[in-house]
C-alpha cells in the first residue's frame, strides 16, 4: 500500500519530530522549566505500560478469550491505590540512594549484594527478552502489512531495517550520556507525547469502526449479538477461565510496578513524588479510554469475516480494508510509538543494569577486561544492540508461534519473581540477602521451567516429549504440571508455582539467616524510609587535620576508572562543592565521610550502588587516625541523635540507644578512668610513704620487741636468779642466826639473843617479800587459760578459809549468788583472796565485821564490789594504793607486804578490766573492779 | 658391820653445805656425807672418774641431795646423766634447792627426781625438811636391790 521508503521516512520524521520536542525539553529544563516537571506528564510517561501490546494484542486477545485483555489494565487500575504507599516509598529511595534501575533497588536493600544485583538483572534480562521480541514481531508485522510488497532491499530486510532503527532510537534518545540515575527530560517528554500519539491514533481507529463502519455502538452490538461472536462480550467460555483471570490481574498488578521499564518511568524519572498522586488517576483515566474501542474494534473485525487468529492485527486491517490510508498510517505510527517507547526505555534500563550489575562486576574479577570500565557508555551502546538481537532472536525462535498477549504474559510472569524481594524490602525488616538470593532463584528457576521452556516446545523449536510426559517420563516433574497440579492453565500453574516457592524460599531464606549488622541499618532505612526527614546536620566540632589534597587525588583516581579525565574533574568539583568544601585545605572526619558518601551517590548513579560501594571500598583508604576519629564522631552523631525530634527517635531502635548510651557512658568512664588513674597515682605515691613509714615502724617494732624480748629474757633471768642467789645468803644469815642462839647461848646476853632474833625477823621477812615479788612477777608472765568462772562460789570459798583460819573472829559475808564470769580462775582466784583477805584483815578491829560480795549494773558494763566496812582510807591516797610495796597502814597497825593489791590490779589488767576503789576513813572501803569484754560475765 | 649408807650432798654454796650438814645432824642422821662441791665433782664421784679415779664403785649412795645451780655442770644435767646410765638410774634423788619455779620443778621430775624441797630462808623449817627427808629415804624408804 505505501512503499516501504516511504514508511520509513514517515516514521524517521515522526521520530525527528520527538527528538525535536525532547531537545527543546532539554533546553527548557536546563533553563530550569522543566516542562517534565508535572503529573501530566508523568502520568502519560507511566503509559509505556501500554505497548503495542495493548495496542494490537488487546484486540487479538478479545477474539479469542473475550473479556480478560481487560484484567490487564484492571490489575494496574486497582492497584494504583496502594502507589501512594508502595511508589513513594521506592522514590524516596531512589532519591536517597541514586538507584538507578530495579536491579539496583534489590541489591541495595539486600546489603548492596552484587550476586543479587547480577541475579535480578539475569531475571530482567531473560524475562524481558519475550517482551522486545513481541514488540520487534508487532512493528515488522505491520510494516510488512502495509507496505506494498516489492522486491526492494529495503523491503526484504524491513526486520533489520527496523532492528537498527530502534537501536538507534534507544541510544539517541535515552543512553546519550552516562550518569541514568539522573532525569532523562527529554525522553520522558517523547515518551509522553508517544503515548499520546497512541491514544489518539487508538481512539481514531475505535470511532472509524463504530461510526465509519458502522452505525454506532448500538449498531455495532446489534450485529454482535446476531453473530456466533457474541463470546467476546463474555467473560471467557475456558473452563480454567477463573483462576486465569486472578492470574491476570495479578501478573498486571505487580508488572505496572516491577517491570524495570515501569521502575524507570515512574521512580528513576519522577521529579517529585505529588505527581504519584496525579498518576494514580490519570493513569487509570488512560488505561480506561485506551480499552473503550477495543470490543468494538474486535467485533467489527470479527463481525467483517476476518479470523480469529488474525485478531491481532486487526487495529490496522481494518482501516486498510476500508480504504482509509491516513488512518492506516496514524495506525502504524501510533503502533510504532507503542513499540518504540516500550523498546527504549526497557533497553535503555536494561543495558544500564547489564553494564553495572554484569560487566562491572565481572570487570573487578578479570583484571583484562578493566579497559571497559573506561568506555561505558560504549558498553551500553554494546547492549543495546546485544538485547534488541536477543529480542529479534527469540521473535524469530518462538514468537511466530505465540499470540502477542501470551509472549506478554510470559515477561509479566517474570517480573512477578521482584515482588517478593521488593515487597519485603520496603516493608519487611527481616528480609535478608541469604532470603531474597534464594527466593529470586527459586522463582526464576521456576519460571525458567515451567513457562519459558514450555514456549519453546510449543513453537517446535524443542522437540520431545516433555510437555506430555515430563522429563525422562516423570509425570510428577511435567512443566505444565508441577507434582500433578493439573487444573490449571499454564500461566496460573506458573505463576501458582513460581509465587509459592519464591515467597517461600524469601521468607524461609530470611527467617533462617541472619542480617549482618550492615544489612539491618538498610533494612531499618528502607522500611523507615516514609518517615525518614531530611538530612541530619550534625554540628560535630571536630579538629580538620585530613589534607583535602590527598583525598581529592584518591578520589579523581577513583573516578578516572569510569570517566575521562574532563568528567572527573567537574565530578570531583561538583561533589566537593555539594559538601561545601570547596577551598578548604584541611577537613573534618564527618566532612570526609560526607564527601565520600556525595562521591559514591554521583558514582552510584552512574554504575549502580553495589559496585560504586565496592569500588569506593577499593579506593578509598582510612588512616588509623581517620578510622579511631570516625567511629568516635559516629558516637557523637549517636548520640546528637538522641535529642532529636521523634521521628528520629523513632527509627532508633532498642540497640541503637543502647550503643549511644554505652559510647557517652564508656567516654564518662574513661574521664572517671583517667580521674581515677590520677587519684591512684596520687594515692599510690602516698601509700608508698605509708608503707614506708610502716616498714619504719615495723622496723622499728620489730627492733623494739626484740629489746623487749631481751629485757624479759633478762627479767626471767633476773627472777630465776633472786629466787637463787636472794635467798641463799638470806638462809645463811637465819641459819647462823640460829646456830649462834643455840651454840653460843651461853656466851650472848639477852641483849645479844634480842638483836639476833631481830636479825632472824628480819631475813624471814625478806625471804616472804622476795616470795611475794615473784609471785607478783609470775603472774604477768604466766599463759592465761580462759574459762567460766562462778565468782560466787569463789568468794564463799576464799570467806570459809579466812573463817576457818580464825574461828575466834565473827564477820557478816553477804556474798551475791550467780556471779559468773569468763576468765582464768587461778588468777581470779589471787584477785578474789586478796581482795576478801584485804577486808577481812581491815575488818579485824570492827566488833560488826561486814563485808559484801556483789554486783552493779551500769549500761551495759558490769562492775564487780567488794565492801568492808572496815578501817578504810584516806582517799588522798587512792593513787598510791596499788603501787607495789605501799602500805597506807602501818606494820603494828596490820600485818602485809604491801603486794597483794598490786597483784590484784595486775589479775584485773590481764582480764582487761579496771580497777579502784571508794573509801573512808573508818567507814570502810569498798573495791570496784570491771572485767574485759571477753571476760564479761552473765548473771543467770 | 653394818654397811654405812652415804649420803651424797651435791651443793656449791659452802653456807648452805654447812647448814644441810648441821640440819642433818641436828636430825641425828649420822649417815656418812660425801660432798661434792660442783657437778663435775659429783658425776666423777658416781662414776669414778676424775679425782675419784678408781673409787669402788659398789658403793653408792643412799641419797642425793641436789642442788640446781652449780657450777661447770648444773643440776638438772647431773640429774640426766645419773639417770643415763644404769649404774646409777636408780638411785634416790632428791632435789634441794633455793628455786620454786615451776619449770625447774617440772623439769626436775621429768628427769626423774624422787623429791623436790625448796629451801626455806627459816633454818627451823630448813632443818625440819631435811630431818624428814633423811628419815624417809633412809629408814623408811626401800632402796632398790643392788644390782
Amino acid at each position: 500500500m505505501f512503499s516501504p521508503l516511504f514508511i520509513v521516512a514517515v516514521f524517521v520524521s515522526y521520530m525527528g519530530v520527538l527528538f525535536l520536542v525532547a531537545l527543546w525539553t532539554e533546553r527548557r529544563a536546563a533553563a530550569g522549566r522543566s516542562p517534565v516537571d508535572n503529573g501530566v506528564v508523568y502520568a502519560l510517561s507511566l503509559a509505556v505500560y501500554c505497548t503495542s501490546w495493548t495496542f494490537y494484542g488487546s484486540v487479538g486477545k478479545a477474539a479469542t478469550s473475550g473479556m480478560l485483555f481487560l484484567t490487564v489494565y484492571l490489575g494496574p487500575t486497582l492497584g494504583a491505590v496502594l502507589w501512594w504507599v508502595i511508589l513513594r516509598r521506592m522514590v524516596r529511595l531512589k532519591t536517597k540512594y541514586r538507584l538507578s534501575s530495579i536491579a539496583d533497588l534489590i541489591s541495595a536493600r539486600y546489603d548492596k549484594s552484587q550476586r543479587l544485583a547480577a541475579l535480578a538483572t539475569v531475571i530482567a534480562l531473560v524475562g524481558i527478552m519475550p517482551y522486545i521480541a513481541l514488540q520487534l514481531k508487532s512493528v515488522i508485522t505491520t510494516f510488512g502489512i502495509i507496505a506494498a510488497p516489492s522486491g526492494t532491499w529495503l523491503y526484504r530486510n524491513a526486520d533489520l531495517v527496523v532492528l537498527t532503527a530502534m537501536v538507534a532510537f534507544t541510544i539517541v534518545f535515552g543512553v546519550r550520556r552516562l550518569a541514568p540515575a539522573e532525569r532523562h527530560e527529554g525522553m520522558i517528554m517523547a515518551l509522553a507525547v508517544e503515548c499520546l500519539v497512541k491514544l489518539a491514533t487508538f481512539l481514531a481507529v475505535g470511532i472509524f469502526v463504530t461510526w465509519h463502519m458502522y452505525d454506532g455502538p448500538a449498531d455495532l452490538f446489534g450485529q454482535l449479538a446476531d453473530s456466533p461472536y457474541q463470546q467476546i462480550t463474555a467473560l471467557g467460555s475456558d473452563p480454567s477461565g477463573y483462576p486465569l483471570w486472578c492470574t491476570y490481574l495479578l501478573l498486571s498488578t505487580s508488572a505496572i510496578l516491577f517491570l524495570p521499564r515501569q521502575f524507570h518511568v515512574s521512580v528513576v524519572e519522577n521529579v517529585d513524588e505529588r505527581h504519584i498522586r496525579t498518576a494514580m488517576w490519570l493513569f487509570p483515566l488512560y488505561l480506561f479510554v485506551i480499552n473503550i474501542f477495543i470490543i468494538p474494534i474486535t467485533a467489527g473485525g470479527l463481525l467483517s469475516g476476518m479470523g480469529k487468529n488474525a485478531a491481532d492485527t486487526f487495529v490496522l486491517e481494518l482501516p486498510l480494508r476500508h480504504g482509509s490510508p491516513l488512518l492506516v498510517m496514524l495506525v502504524f505510527i501510533g503502533g510504532v510509538s507503542a513499540a518504540t517507547g516500550m523498546i527504549m526505555i526497557s533497553a535503555m534500563t536494561l543495558s544500564t543494569m547489564a553494564t553495572n550489575h554484569l560487566l562491572l562486576p565481572a570487570v573487578s574479577v578479570l583484571p583484562r577486561l578493566s579497559f571497559l570500565s573506561r568506555h561505558l557508555l560504549g558498553c551500553r551502546w554494546a547492549f543495546v544492540c546485544g538485547i534488541l538481537l536477543a529480542g529479534y532472536w527469540f521473535e524469530q525462535t518462538v514468537g511466530k508461534a505465540l499470540m502477542l498477549v501470551n509472549i506478554g504474559m510470559i515477561s509479566f510472569a517474570a517480573v512477578l519473581q521482584f515482588a517478593p524481594a521488593i515487597l519485603g524490602a520496603l516493608f519487611w525488616q527481616r528480609g535478608s540477602k541469604a532470603g531474597a538470593l534464594m527466593g529470586l532463584s527459586a522463582g526464576a528457576g521456576t519460571w525458567f521451567y515451567t513457562l519459558l521452556i514450555p514456549s519453546f516446545y510449543r513453537s517446535g523449536h524443542l522437540a520431545g516429549t516433555l510437555l506430555e510426559r515430563g522429563p525422562f517420563g516423570l509425570a510428577l516433574l511435567n512443566p505444565e504440571r508441577l507434582f500433578g497440579l493439573g487444573i490449571l492453565d499454564p500461566l496460573s500453574h506458573a505463576v501458582f508455582w513460581t509465587l509459592l516457592l519464591n515467597t517461600g524460599c524469601y521468607v524461609l531464606g530470611s527467617l533462617l539467616f541472619s542480617q549482618s549488622d550492615e544489612e539491618q541499618q538498610l533494612a531499618r532505612a528502607f522500611c523507615g524510609i516514609l518517615g525518614a526527614t531530611g538530612k541530619t546536620v550534625h554540628a560535630v566540632a571536630q579538629e580538620r587535620y585530613i589534607p583535602m589534597a590527598k583525598k581529592r587525588r584518591e578520589i579523581e583516581t577513583l573516578l578516572c576508572r569510569y570517566f575521562d579525565s574532563k568528567a572527573v574533574a567537574t565530578a570531583t568539583k561538583a561533589c566537593v562543592a555539594t559538601c561545601r568544601l570547596s577551598g578548604k585545605r584541611r577537613i573534618s572526619i564527618t566532612e570526609l565521610v560526607e564527601l565520600h558518601g556525595e562521591v559514591e551517590k554521583f558514582l552510584a548513579g552512574a554504575i549502580g550502588c553495589a559496585t560504586a560501594r565496592v569500588a569506593m571500598k577499593r579506593g578509598t583508604v582510612f588512616s588509623d587516625r581517620e578510622s579511631r576519629s570516625l567511629s568516635s564522631a559516629y558516637g557523637k552523631i549517636l548520640a546528637d541523635m538522641r535529642l532529636s525530634p521523634d521521628e528520629v527517635m523513632a527509627r532508633i531502635d532498642y540497640y541503637k540507644d543502647r550503643e549511644q548510651l554505652l559510647t557517652r557512658h564508656w567516654r564518662e568512664l574513661e574521664q572517671r578512668v583517667r580521674e581515677r588513674d590520677h587519684q591512684i597515682e596520687k594515692r599510690k605515691k602516698a601509700e608508698g610513704d605509708v608503707r614506708k613509714m610502716n616498714e619504719e615502724l615495723e622496723e622499728r617494732v620489730t627492733r623494739r620487741t626484740a629489746q623487749l624480748e631481751t629485757a624479759n629474757r633478762e627479767l626471767d633471768a633476773f627472777a630465776y636468779s633472786v629466787s637463787h642467789d636472794l635467798r641463799s645468803p638470806l638462809r645463811a644469815i637465819d641459819g647462823f642466826s640460829l646456830a649462834l642462839l643455840e651454840d653460843y647461848q651461853n656466851k650472848l646476853d639477852t641483849e645479844g639473843k634480842d638483836y639476833l632474833l631481830r636479825v632472824r625477823k628480819g631475813s624471814q621477812r625478806m625471804g616472804q617479800l622476795i616470795d611475794d615479788i615473784l609471785k607478783l612477777s609470775r603472774l604477768t608472765r604466766g599463759q592465761m587459760h580462759f574459762e567460766p568462772v562462778d565468782l560466787s562460789r569463789m568468794a564463799r570459798e576464799v570467806a570459809g578459809e579466812l573463817t576457818e583460819a580464825a574461828p575466834s573472829r565473827r564477820a557478816d559475808f553477804e556474798i551475791a549468788p550467780s556471779v559468773c564470769v569468763t576468765g582464768d580462775p587461778q588468777l581470779l582466784r589471787v584477785a578474789m583472796e586478796n581482795l576478801l583477805g584485804n577486808a577481812w584483815k581491815f575488818t579485824s578491829r570492827k566488833p560488826a565485821a561486814k563485808i559484801a560480795f556483789g554486783t552493779q549494773k551500769e549500761g551495759i558494763t558490769t562492775r564487780y564490789f567488794i565492801r568492808d566496812n572496815g578501817a578504810g582510807f584516806d582517799m588522798a591516797y587512792a593513787d598510791k594504793l596499788f603501787g607495789a610495796f605501799q602500805r597506807l597502814h602501818g606494820a603494828n597497825e596490820f600485818s602485809g607486804t604491801g603486794i597483794g593489791l598490786a597483784t590484784v590490779q595486775r589479775v584485773i589488767h590481764r582480764h582487761g578490766g579496771h580497777i579502784w576503789a571508794e573509801s573512808a576513813v573508818d567507814y570502810g572501803t569498798t573495791f570496784y573492779f570491771t572485767l574485759g569484754t571477753s571476760a564479761t560475765g552473765s548473771a543467770p | 658391820m653394818k654397811e654405812q649408807k652415804t649420803i651424797l650432798l651435791i651443793e656449791d654454796n659452802p653456807d648452805d653445805e654447812m647448814l644441810a650438814l648441821r640440819a642433818l645432824k641436828k636430825s641425828h642422821i649420822g649417815n656418812q656425807v660425801v660432798v661434792a662441791r660442783d657437778g663435775v665433782e659429783a658425776l666423777d664421784y658416781l662414776f669414778g672418774t676424775g679425782a675419784h679415779e678408781g673409787r669402788d664403785l659398789s658403793k653408792m649412795p643412799q641419797l642425793i641431795l641436789l642442788d640446781l645451780k652449780l657450777p661447770r655442770v648444773d643440776g638438772l644435767e647431773v640429774l640426766r646423766r645419773i639417770r643415763e646410765d644404769k649404774r646409777t638410774r636408780l638411785l634416790p634423788v632428791a632435789v634441794l634447792t633455793s628455786s620454786n619455779e615451776d619449770r625447774d620443778i617440772v623439769e626436775s621430775y621429768r628427769l626423774g627426781a624422787n623429791s623436790y624441797i625448796r629451801k626455806p630462808v627459816d633454818f627451823n623449817q630448813f632443818s625440819e625438811s631435811v630431818s624428814q627427808l633423811g628419815l624417809y629415804w633412809l629408814v623408811m624408804n626401800e632402796p632398790p636391790p643392788k644390782l
